[in-house]
């Protein structure tokens, strides 16, 4: 029980964090660093696929490596070829947040 | 008969089709530049290998074809599974064994994206303990095929639930969570212990450093507690990754690995160099004080020496296009008795397909 409580804490710690970060203004995300700080934590090489196709690679990867919602879509941008840096918004719905924020 | 397995699947499809549903009901149409060109299909991935390892008087070939299936339903839920089918074929003093071909479930889970910083798994998952299990383990990510002593610690899967996620702490910090429950299971493809806990990670993304900490709980005849800690860490200034591993339990052991991989690509243009990559890891094991006391536990765990052991290894990976890759490696094994040197060579292949 005292370990699922400290799992439980961990947890809440988590979404605290979590949402105190929801509240928070970010800048502009540049895909190609979060390509870098991210997947290359692991991967040494990545192979170019379908938009859609990296659309379902990158939902993976975002569970495994735990990616943040800002930083999936900055790396789904970069692996698409978008260099342009991503705005991320302050808060949004949670059902939104996937499609907006792009300049 | 009741059969836990068959409980979990049946749970796990179960509440695979109600985070569907959920999903469902909260995707609304937004006109976005990239809306046209439509959602995230089903893929199968994966990758096939073959290694050989060759050590005085004993050679081993171990092919392996590890399928995995990605299957999204809309942008907020993802079922995937990854089936692991190898064999071991040995050579031992001039006489070939028998073939023995293993196949298990690596994971066959559902994970809903239930907010930008929580995603909520359910099913068959890799155990999220350290960073091995989790990441490094596929054979196309790993940078040396042999795998480390500690992996024999942690090399499990969960059937369970699962909570995980990240967030920002400040623009410099993240934070990274995931913290788990599993039922036991004794179903040979689909083995698990009962046992609870949780990892959590500081990320410095720009700095490219991430320190985490881990527990599990293992319950039923194998009962242990595990406390672990991972650090990664790709340096920006030069083409090197430095990734470590320690592990302490009072009931198994503990080991630790130290892994630093350098690209050379820094020492000139040429493909030769810009797709090779060297590898050297060190790592230790120690027994538990009592290892008498400890042995069930110990013999649970396939791989796990039964000395003190060090181990040191060099490897080359060289990137070869269209997702090949050839690898070859020579480790010393240092123990009690058990002094020994091994070469491995082997290909691997990553695919990926509509």
């Amino acid at each position: 029980m005292k370990r699922l409580l400290v799992c439980l804490s961990m947890l809440t710690s988590a979404a605290c964090a979590a949402q105190s970060a929801e509240n928070r203004s970010h800048s502009t995300i540049d895909p190609d660093a979060a390509y870098k700080n991210n997947c290359m934590r692991c991967h040494t090489a990545t192979q170019q696929y379908s938009t859609r196709m990296t659309k379902t690679i990158v939902m993976h990867m975002r569970v495994r490596a735990n990616l943040p919602e800002d930083q999936a879509r900055a790396i789904l941008a970069y692996l698409n070829g978008e260099s342009e840096p991503l705005q991320t918004p302050a808060k949004q719905p949670a059902a939104e947040s996937s499609h907006q924020g792009r300049k | 008969m009741y059969s836990p397995t068959r409980s979990v699947a049946i749970l796990s499809l179960q509440l695979a089709m109600v985070l569907a549903t959920a999903a469902r009901a909260q995707q609304q149409p937004t006109p976005t530049a990239k809306s046209s060109e439509g959602g995230p299909v089903p893929v199968i991935t994966g990758m096939m290998s073959y290694q050989s390892n060759f050590s005085p008087g004993t050679t081993d070939i171990n092919p392996e074809f590890d399928p995995i299936l990605l299957l999204p339903i809309g942008e907020k839920v993802l079922i995937e599974s990854e089936f692991s089918m190898s064999m071991s074929l040995d050579r031992d003093q001039g006489q070939w064994g028998p073939a023995v071909v293993d196949h298990s479930v690596e994971y066959l889970q559902a994970n809903y994206i239930a907010h930008p910083n929580l995603t909520v798994t359910i099913g068959r998952f890799l155990t999220p303990f350290g960073i091995y299990r989790e990441r490094l383990h596929p054979l196309w990510i790993r940078n040396l095929q042999a795998e480390p002593i500690l992996f024999s610690l942690n090399a499990t899967s969960c059937n369970g639930a699962m909570l995980r996620g990240a967030a920002h702490v400040t623009k410099e910090v993240d934070v990274t969570y995931a913290t788990y429950y599993s039922a036991a299971s004794t179903v040979k493809v689909m083995d698990s212990d009962k046992q609870i806990g949780f990892r959590t990670s500081i990320l410095l993304p720009s700095r490219r450093i991430e320190v985490g900490v881990s527990y599990n709980h293992t319950m039923g005849d194998n009962r242990h507690n595990m406390l672990g800690t991972d650090f990664t860490w790709n340096l920006q200034r030069v083409p090197l990754d430095v990734r470590a591993e320690a592990l302490t339990s009072k009931e198994v052991g503990k080991s630790y690995w130290l892994e630093a991989a350098y690209r050379l690509s820094r020492l000139g243009h040429s493909p030769l160099l810009r797709n090779t990559q060297l590898v050297f890891r060190q790592e230790q094991y120690w027994l538990p004080g009592d290892p008498a006391a400890a042995l069930n536990v110990i013999n649970g765990m396939g791989g796990l020496p039964d000395t003190g052991t060090k181990r040191s290894t060099i490897g080359l990976n060289y990137y070869l296009s269209h997702g090949f890759r050839f690898n070859t490696a020579y480790g010393g094994n240092y123990a009690t008795g058990e002094n020994s040197h091994t070469w491995n060579v082997g290909l691997t292949y990553r695919f990926a397909a509509l």
